[in-house]
């Protein structure tokens, strides 16, 4: 456990903005996610989550949905990353052998649920990528 | 018909028209015959009676002429008395005859000569009783004196009753060639009547003759062709790869053809009546539809039935039974309920499965909350309780959910009343999550408000197969407004369900086929090709509608087309 603090220590500052068209869905991740980050944003579309970040909202990490209508999940990191490569891109699915992608522009791909095992393996990915 | 009808009024007029010239010429030849004999007994009687007597006239007054030029030279009295008797006798002799010529005497010309022939008679009678007298009163002097003058009256006289001879012989001869002429014309107009009776009859007879030899001859190959086509029709029969039976009135078998006997393993003789058919299979009469058959060898199989009576033959009435042997099929048909059952299930699962994620996925994560709280040694009471209760919310909603996919795949042949607005809300329902998965939009325009009477769980499979199959198609376009809409409206007969997509439509070179059981288009993943089958079979033989499909816009429109008369529809 004092593992888990030091990891949360080191990544709790960083800005998180959250993903997903399901609204209840998006809460309860929100409500994890602010267990180890204290600044947590959402958006329920990529449209809103891309325009968010073009007009200079300093995201560190994007945790979004694949499957959202309009713009996938993938299309969303690709974009991201044309904007900023140093944003941390964490993608998640329900049909994970559905819905997978080109991993050139996402970090990690993730499972729904999101659990403790999940998102310690997300963080130390964070903390390698960020270089804290 | 009609014309032989025309024919045969013609041939009567024309037999009745010779009978009235044959009668005419019969009469005709009697009235011939009857001035014939007329004309044959004036001249056997009245010229040669009036020349005859005219001949026996003029011997009458030559024999008076000689006893008058006699008398002269008797010289008694008793001799010359016995003259005058001759005399007396002869003239009595020459008037009779004469009576006979004036009663007989014919024609204008003979009138005059007996009258004339008569006034001469009179005179030289007179002059004969004269010279009698005188010679009697013996006075031959005088009476000599008187001779001159009676002989020139006798001449007179003779000559005028040889004019009569002549007369009448010539009328007669003149009779004789009339009646000869007569004859002779007869017999030419008999031979000229004769001759047209003998054409007339002879042309109809050679009609009539030449007609019934053409008919004849038609009805001989008319006779040929009907042996062939009895022949051919019975080897069709005998041939046919279907079983067929035909029996008689008095339920004879008239006829059982060879697949019949191949399939049940019977001698044609085995089952010679209908009785001992329906006897073989325990006593159940087969006319019309399904029925189990027995063979001899004891399997059994199933045959479609289907019977029309064939009308009379050979005196008979007959009927025609037919049979289809559908023991594969049915078969085949079972295993494909069953696979289509197992399809529909698929579909739920894959339903469910869509419609659970989302809840799944929340108290998933309400739980790993709860559990990174106690990890992190921070559990909040109220923060678990709510926790807890927005389970309990999800838990609730995913029981409801699978009692709505349990209802629909119930098994349930009942008949509802049921409006189509609460069928397509329960489509809507059962859909939504996987549609949504799919990003795709349904558009529901619904104008009918009445009740329909229909099997409510068939209706909704039926939908339900055709909206996946509109889903699978738009799902694989890369397409932003990815839309299903289903427009459901009614006319005078039917009440018609559209489903239409814009999922780009189907090859008019398959169109024809996507009702085939088996046939998909899709990967092993997605589609069995029974989907649309089964929508069919539904459609068709539990609802008596059609189910057709075509392109229309950006994609494909299915028509559900439900007869009225067979859902009992009723008005809201």
């Amino acid at each position: 456990m004092n593992n888990l603090t030091k990891i949360r220590e080191k990544v709790a500052l960083l800005r998180v903005l959250v993903v997903d068209d399901e609204d209840e869905l998006r809460e309860s991740v929100i409500k994890f996610m602010k267990k180890f980050f204290t600044s947590v944003d959402s958006a329920s579309n990529g449209a809103i989550a891309l325009a968010m970040l073009k007009e200079g909202a300093p995201y560190d990490v994007v945790l979004s949905d694949v499957r959202m209508p309009k713009m996938s999940g993938w299309e969303l990191a690709q974009m991201i990353s044309s904007l900023d490569k140093g944003v941390f891109i964490a993608l998640m699915t329900g049909s994970p052998e559905m819905d997978g992608g080109d991993m050139e522009h996402c970090d990690i791909y993730l499972a729904k649920p999101l659990d403790l095992e999940k998102m310690q393996v997300t963080l130390e990915a964070i903390i390698k990528k960020k270089g804290l | 018909m009609q014309k032989r009808k025309q024919e045969i009024i013609v041939i009567l007029l024309a037999f009745i028209s010779l009978l009235f010239i044959s009668v005419s010429a019969k009469l005709y030849l009697l009235k011939g015959i009857e001035e014939m004999h007329a004309f044959t007994a004036t001249i056997s009687n009245h010229p040669l009676e009036v020349s005859n007597a005219a001949l026996k006239y003029q011997l009458e007054l030559c024999r008076i002429n000689d006893e008058l030029d006699l008398m002269e030279t008797l010289s008694t009295q008793e001799r010359i008395l016995q003259s005058v008797d001759i005399i007396e006798t002869s003239k009595r002799g020459a008037e009779a005859n004469f009576e006979i010529i004036s009663r007989l005497i014919l024609g204008e010309e003979g009138r005059v000569l007996e009258s004339n022939t008569k006034q001469e008679f009179k005179e030289w009678e007179s002059s004969i009783n004269q010279t009698t007298s005188l010679y009697l009163k013996g006075a031959k002097a005088e009476a000599k004196s008187l001779l001159k003058r009676q002989e020139y009256l006798y001449e007179q006289l003779d000559e005028s009753a040889a004019k009569i001879n002549r007369y009448a012989r010539e009328k007669g001869l003149f009779y004789q060639k009339r009646s000869d002429d007569l004859y002779e014309e007869f017999k030419r107009h008999s031979f000229f009547v004769i001759m047209i009776v003998i054409a007339a009859f002879g042309s109809l007879g050679y009609y009539v003759v030449r007609r019934v030899s053409t008919f004849m001859q038609k009805n001989e190959k008319l006779t040929d062709e009907l042996l062939e086509k009895m022949r051919e029709t019975r080897m069709i029969i005998q041939e046919a790869p279907n079983p067929i039976m035909l029996h008689d009135e008095d339920a004879k078998v008239v006829m059982v053809n060879a697949e019949w006997l191949k399939l049940t393993g019977y001698d044609a003789r085995e089952i010679d009546t209908i009785e001992k058919w329906t006897q073989k299979n325990n006593g159940v009469k087969m006319d019309e539809g399904e029925f189990e058959v027995r063979t001899k060898d004891g399997k059994t199989m199933t045959w479609q039935f289907s019977s029309k009576p064939l009308g009379v033959i050979n005196g008979k009435k007959t009927v025609i039974s037919s049979a289809m042997d559908v023991t594969e099929l049915k078969t085949k048909d079972e295993l494909i309920l069953m696979q289509s059952r197992y399809v529909a299930m698929g579909q739920m699962i894959g339903m469910i499965a869509h419609q659970w994620r989302q809840p799944l996925s929340i108290i998933a994560m309400d739980v790993n909350n709860t559990l990174v709280d106690m990890a992190m040694g921070k559990v909040d009471e109220k923060e678990l309780e709510k926790s807890s209760r927005h389970i309990l919310a999800q838990t609730e909603y995913l029981s409801n959910t699978i009692n709505d996919f349990r209802n629909f795949f119930l098994v349930d042949n009942t008949i509802q009343s049921v409006s189509a607005q609460t069928v397509l809300e329960e489509i809507q329902s059962l859909l939504a999550a996987s549609l949504k998965y799919h990003e795709i939009s349904l558009e529901i325009q619904n104008k009918v408000l009445g009740a329909i009477a229909i099997n409510k769980g068939e209706l909704t499979q039926v939908l339900i197969n055709v909206i996946n199959n509109a889903k699978d198609a738009v799902a694989e376009r890369a397409k932003d407004d990815k839309k299903i809409w289903i427009d459901v409206g009614e006319d005078e007969n039917s009440i018609v369900f559209e489903v239409r997509d814009n999922g780009g439509g189907i090859k008019t070179s398959i169109m024809d086929k996507i009702f085939d059981p088996y046939f998909t288009t899709k990967n092993s993943l997605n589609g069995t090709g029974l989907g649309l089958y089964m929508s069919k079979l539904i459609v068709v033989q539990h609802f008596k509608g059609t189910i057709t499909a075509q392109n229309k816009d950006e994609g494909v429109c299915f028509t559900v087309r439900l007869p009225k008369q067979s859902m009992g529809a009723k008005d809201a």
